[in-house]
Order: C-alpha cells, then structure tokens, then sequence
C-alpha cells in the first residue's frame, strides 16, 4: 500500500515530518489534584494525578522517595471496533510500566519521601500514539498538581514507511506493520528518557527516524510550556495580592 | 473547565470575562515575568550569593524551576511558590482536618499534606480542662473524645524527627466541628493571617479558614472559659439528679435553626464559587458577599433588594436572568430608574445606592462602598409598598411581552400614574416631559436626573 502519495502527501494530507494538531487543556478533573487533557489530532487522552498522598499499602512506603504508580486504561469506545477489554491485559499493563518509569525518571522523588503519587491516564480517542500522548498528559497533569520535577517529559512517535521516515503516526499507518519508533525525551536537559521500537531498522536510518521525533519532542514540549505558562499566569492574577 | 463548573447565563459569563481581562491586564502591568514552568531559568543577579529554596534545582551552573509557579526572592533567597499544590505545613498553622484512624495513643488526621498527620493523645487538652497525665482510661476512651471520620481542627505543631507531622490541639477553640460543612479549596486561595477562626455574627455562624485548605462553615459555638464549663457541668449534673428525662431539653438545643441552616448553605456555596474561579478567600470578601445576598427578599414575584451595606458603596451591579417589568432604584428619594419591559435581559449599572425593586430573580453585586444612608433607605421603602399596593389594586399589570414605548416620557408617565399622581392637578403631561413639574432633567434635556414629588410618603 501506499503510504506516501508521489506528491510528497500522506493518508491524512500531512507531508511526512509534519505533526498532527495538538490542544492540551489543565484543570480537566475537579477532584483531582493535577489534571490535563492532551490532543493529537484524534487522539485524545486525559490524565489526573492524585497526590503526594499518604501511601495505601504500608508495605510500599519508602522512606527516600515517593512511590509512583501508573495506571493506564482505554476506553471501551476509544477504538473503531468496540471491544470489552479486561482490565490489566498486556498492552495496558506495559504502556502502564512504561509511563511509570519514564515518569519516576523526572519526578524529583527524594523531595516526598513516604508518600505516593498516583497517576492515571485514560484513553478516549485511540488513532495511533497514545502512548505518547498519554505521556505529554502525565506531564501536563503532574505539573498541574505542583509534583516537582527534574524537566518536562514530552515524547511522540516516528516511523519508516515507504522509504520515507515519517513523524507522529497515526492508526493506519501504524498498523501498516512498519517500524515504530516512540520516543521520550527531557528536553532542557537533552536526555532520552524512553526509546521504543519493536521491528528492524537500519542503524543509519535509525538515527534519521529518532532524530525526527526528538524535533517532534521539542515542538510539544514548546507547546506545553505555552500550556503552563499561561495557566500559571491566569492562576496568579486571580489569587490577586 | 474548571470554571465551567458554574452555571452561568450569558450575561453573566460575559460580565464575568470581562472583569477577568481587567484583573489580568491590572496584573500583568506589575509583574510580568515572575511566572515560570518546570525548567525555566531563574535570573539571578549576582550567582555567587543566592541561596536556593523551594522549587528550585541547579543546572549546569544555573538556577531552574522544578514546579510551575511564581518567583520569590527574599533577601539572597531565591524561591518557586508553587500555586496549585498540596498543602505545606508551617509550624503553628491552624488546620481543619478529618480523623481517618484512631491508633493507639493517636489520631491520625487527613489533611491534604502527602503525609496523615499524627495528632497524640498527650498533645491535646481533655474535655474537662485538667492538666494532668494521660492514663490507660483515657486511652481507652479516646474514641469518646474524636471518633473516625470526625472533623477536627488543630494547630500545626511541627515534624517529629521521625518525620511525622504532629498536631496539637491545646486550646478551647480547636477540637471537633460539628453542624456544619466543609469545604476543600486549593490552599493557595487561603492567605495566612493573624486571624483564622471568624464569627459572622449576623449569621450565626462560624468560618474557619483551614491553611491546609479545609474550610469549615458551621453554626457558631461559643468558647466556654474551662472554669465556666466546670461549674455547668456539675449544675447540670445537679439537673440530671433531680429531673427525670433531661433528654428533651438538650435535642431542643441540638437543633439548627433553620435559618442557620440557610445562611450556612450561603456561605458555602459562596465560597465555592469565589475558589471555583481561583478568587482568594478571605471572611472580609465573604462579609461583602454575604451583604448583599442576604438582602435578597422573595415576595409574590417581586423580588426587593434592600442595599444597607454598613460602610459605603457607589457601584451597583444588577443582572436578572428573566425579563424585569420594572424596577426603581431611590437613593434620595429622587432618583428614577425605569427600565423597560420589553428588554429581556440586561445589566444597568447604577451609581447610586438605595432601593431596588424588580420583577425578577437574579443576582445582585455590589462592588465599592459608599455612604449608607438609613433613614432614606426607609423612605423609600415606604415608596416600595405603595407602589406594591397601587400594583394589588388592580391598575393592571404589565405583562411581560407587552410592547410599551421605551421613551423618558412614558415611564415617568406610567411611573406616576401608579404612584396614583395621574390626576392632572399640578402635573401636566404634555410637551417635553423636562417642562414637568418635579422633573429636573440633565443640560441636554435627554435624561432625567431628579424627581421631586410630594405625597408620596
């Protein structure tokens, strides 16, 4: 199939390093303590974040650090083909270890010792990169309920179709079977915090797909920088002096 | 969506975004700069002479944010405050928490910290005041005193080495709320102040505005002196030996009024809008708040707003969410306000103060005091009843949809005719409505100023 028409277009009309759109929304969640919804094009996460909160299971606690945990679930309608999934099957249990660990990597864990910080995502829209997009949302919800943190985490996926690298995939595209390469970087400190790729690629066409999501980090995380900065500043003059 | 949790008509949405985009320009003019996100660089002056707080990291060798929120600087000190977070704890904050656990010697409170914080049997004053020591029977008896579940308000009293949070409660003001709700709002919207327990005295009611973000509005309690309580005590104690059935007596005096009740409500629901829209909350707003709303009176499908602010106002702002036939405003008993029936929804605003009567329900907010003036305020609500009696009487009234026209002329015309001054004696309606007698209009001769009229008290 043809993934890249001879025009340069894709299925969806992007040219091949152009993004989808992206809307990132904070405060989604009354009761929660941070909370963020995150876009790309149609897929649409939203994510709480509960916490730093006294830990549930005593056996848990840490007495350096706070315990994160991620929960990661999709919803029924979230896909094209309604299906009844069981709760805590395999993809969910690793994309949930997955955004756990590129989590913790950031939260200065040190600073909450004894407590624990719950973090759930849920994924309303599924067209392809969720997990990056549940990624961008921790971020979001994390900094929304004042977690402090080493960087912002921003990640997104790249792949190879056609003989032509192609950023942020959507669901066609990344059922096409070709490799796919998600990544999640630390941009202030220039660290790879998650590198996932499940198929073979060359080493020298490698390095051109990761290079292109990283450029595909750094423009979200610019954009949930704008996100932040304009919450916290709404948030400050309505406090008022 | 935070803010799309109030349910708001469209003018008031507009009013509301309005009134924010002024708070924000007010606000950008003084500190533009001084928010900033996770790992953003702090600017420091002189590198080699700050000291690094809260929120704040190194990074090859500059100072970065680690939390979103507002630069500090004290001194060398250099901090992040962070605004939507947990509750910090300070030494010898007064806090409202819920008991979650009754352990052995303890209570363990929540209270909105990352951590239960610990308040210890031996850190409290027992119900009978007496400073003696804590034995096995009081142990036994904690759950007399807090049970699970219990709101309980305390002081900070500060970490243990262990790094357990304890409280003390060693005063007759703290210990358990009862009658009442409590709130959570972030604890940004709480300021630390000198003074944290409020009675609104002419609600009855008391505040406790929690650091931690707990907010308790609950019908007041008086502080009883240890001593007095004492002696009460053992009276009753007397009591309960000579009547049979004391019960009754004390359910009569468990009771709520209900209009306790209803300014508790009030509060609340006040306090959950202000820090739904990210408004800072303290019991001086909430007095001006409550001001206002409690002046709202309901009768028949008149709705009567009394302004008797105790201090001073100048600005009213009236907004109704259906059509007002018509509504008068009387400061001095001369000015009129009339405003046509036939505009469905509408904000005048008001310069004045006095009386305002509409056939409506809605919202009313006053904004800058100004000089009440009471014994006027009287006289115009006389104004009120008459004009409510020529309107039983039967001279008809106006119904919504009919099309009066919307001209000076008119109102004043129907105005006094309902003051029940239509008879042509003294008052003649023909030509420019400025020529009548009592009427004193503006320069241009567009819009009435004053209206002077006798008999009408």
């Amino acid at each position: 199939m043809e993934y890249v028409s001879p025009e340069g277009l894709r299925l969806d009309g992007r040219r091949p390093t152009e993004m989808r759109q992206f809307r990132a929304e904070v405060g989604v969640v009354a009761k929660a303590d941070g909370s963020a919804s995150f876009e790309m094009g149609n897929t649409k996460v939203i994510a709480a974040v509960y916490g730093p909160r006294e830990v549930q299971n005593k056996g848990q606690q840490m007495n350096g650090q706070a315990l994160v945990r991620c929960e990661y679930s999709m919803a029924n309608f979230s896909t094209g083909d309604r299906m009844r999934k069981p709760k805590g099957d395999r993809r969910s249990t690793e994309i949930s270890l997955v955004i756990r660990q590129t989590m913790e990597a950031c939260i200065l864990t040190h600073l909450m010792p004894r407590s624990q910080i719950d973090i759930f995502v849920q994924v309303l829209q599924a067209d392809g990169g969720t997990r990056s997009a549940c990624i961008n949302a921790a971020t979001l919800a994390l900094a929304d309920a004042g977690i402090p943190m080493r960087d912002l985490v921003t990640s997104c996926s790249a792949g190879y179709l056609n003989n032509i690298p192609l950023l942020d995939l959507n669901y066609v595209e990344d059922s096409a079977g070709g490799p796919d390469v998600t990544v999640g970087i630390l941009p202030k400190l220039d660290k790879v915090t998650l590198l996932q790729m499940d198929a073979k690629l060359p080493i020298d066409i490698f390095e051109n797909v990761m290079q292109l999501a990283i450029e595909g980090c750094k423009a979200v995380a610019n954009y949930i920088r704008e996100i932040l900065l304009e919450n916290t500043k709404k948030l400050e003059f309505r406090r008022g002096v | 969506m935070r803010g799309m949790q109030l349910s708001l008509n469209k003018t008031l949405k507009l009013r509301l975004e309005k009134a924010l985009e002024q708070l924000e320009s007010l606000s950008s003019k003084s500190n533009s700069d001084a928010s900033v996100t996770i790992a953003d660089n702090i600017s420091v002056d002189c590198e080699d002479a700050i000291l690094k707080g809260h929120g704040t990291a190194e990074l090859d060798g500059r100072v970065v944010a680690t939390l979103c929120g507002v630069v500090e600087r004290v001194n060398k000190l250099v901090y992040v405050r962070a605004l939507r977070a947990r509750y910090k704890p300070e030494i010898g904050d007064i806090i409202v928490g819920r008991v979650i656990e009754v352990a052995p010697k303890r209570w363990r409170l929540e209270i909105n910290f990352s951590q239960d914080a610990v308040l210890m049997l031996s850190s409290m004053n027992l119900p009978d005041g007496i400073q003696r020591r804590r034995t096995a029977i009081d142990e036994l008896n904690m759950r007399s005193i807090f049970e699970e579940n219990d709101v309980v308000c305390a002081e900070v009293r500060g970490f243990q080495h262990d790094g357990c949070l304890h409280l003390q409660a060693r005063s007759q003001k703290y210990g358990k709320l009862e009658r009442g709700q409590l709130l959570t709002i972030p604890p940004y919207l709480v300021k630390k102040r000198k003074q944290h327990f409020h009675h609104l005295e002419q609600y009855g009611i008391d505040l406790i505005l929690g650091c931690n973000g707990y907010i308790w509005v609950g019908e007041h309690v008086e502080v009883k002196d240890p001593m007095l309580v004492e002696d009460l005590s053992n009276k009753s104690e007397q009591q309960n030996a000579d009547s049979e059935n004391p019960t009754s007596t004390d359910e009569a005096e468990t009771c709520t009024p209900l209009e306790t009740r209803q300014n508790i409500c009030r509060t609340a629901n006040a306090i959950r809008v202000l820090s739904t829209l990210g408004f800072m909350i303290t019991a001086e707003l909430l007095r001006k708040k409550l001001n206002v709303e409690a002046h709202w009176e309901k009768r028949d499908d008149h709705a009567v707003i009394l302004f008797t602010l105790q201090d001073d106002f100048c600005e009213i702002e009236i907004s109704f969410h259906s059509a007002c036939d018509w509504a008068l405003v009387e400061p001095k008993a001369s000015n009129i306000m009339y405003w046509p029936a036939f505009r469905r929804s509408f904000n005048p605003c008001i310069s004045c103060s006095g009386v305002l009567i509409c056939k409506a329900t809605g919202i009313a907010r006053i904004h800058k005091p100004e000089n009440s003036h009471r014994r006027k305020i009287y006289a115009a609500r006389l104004v009120v009843l008459k004009l409510w009696q020529s309107e039983r009487l039967g001279v008809g009234r106006r119904s919504f949809v009919s099309q009066n026209p919307n001209t000076y002329d008119f109102f004043i015309y129907d105005f006094l005719r309902r003051m029940g001054v239509n008879s042509t004696k003294g008052y003649d309606f023909s030509g420019s409505f400025c020529s009548w007698k009592g009427l004193f209009c503006e320069a241009k001769g567009e819009n009435v100023v004053r209206l002077e009229t006798s008999g009408l008290d």
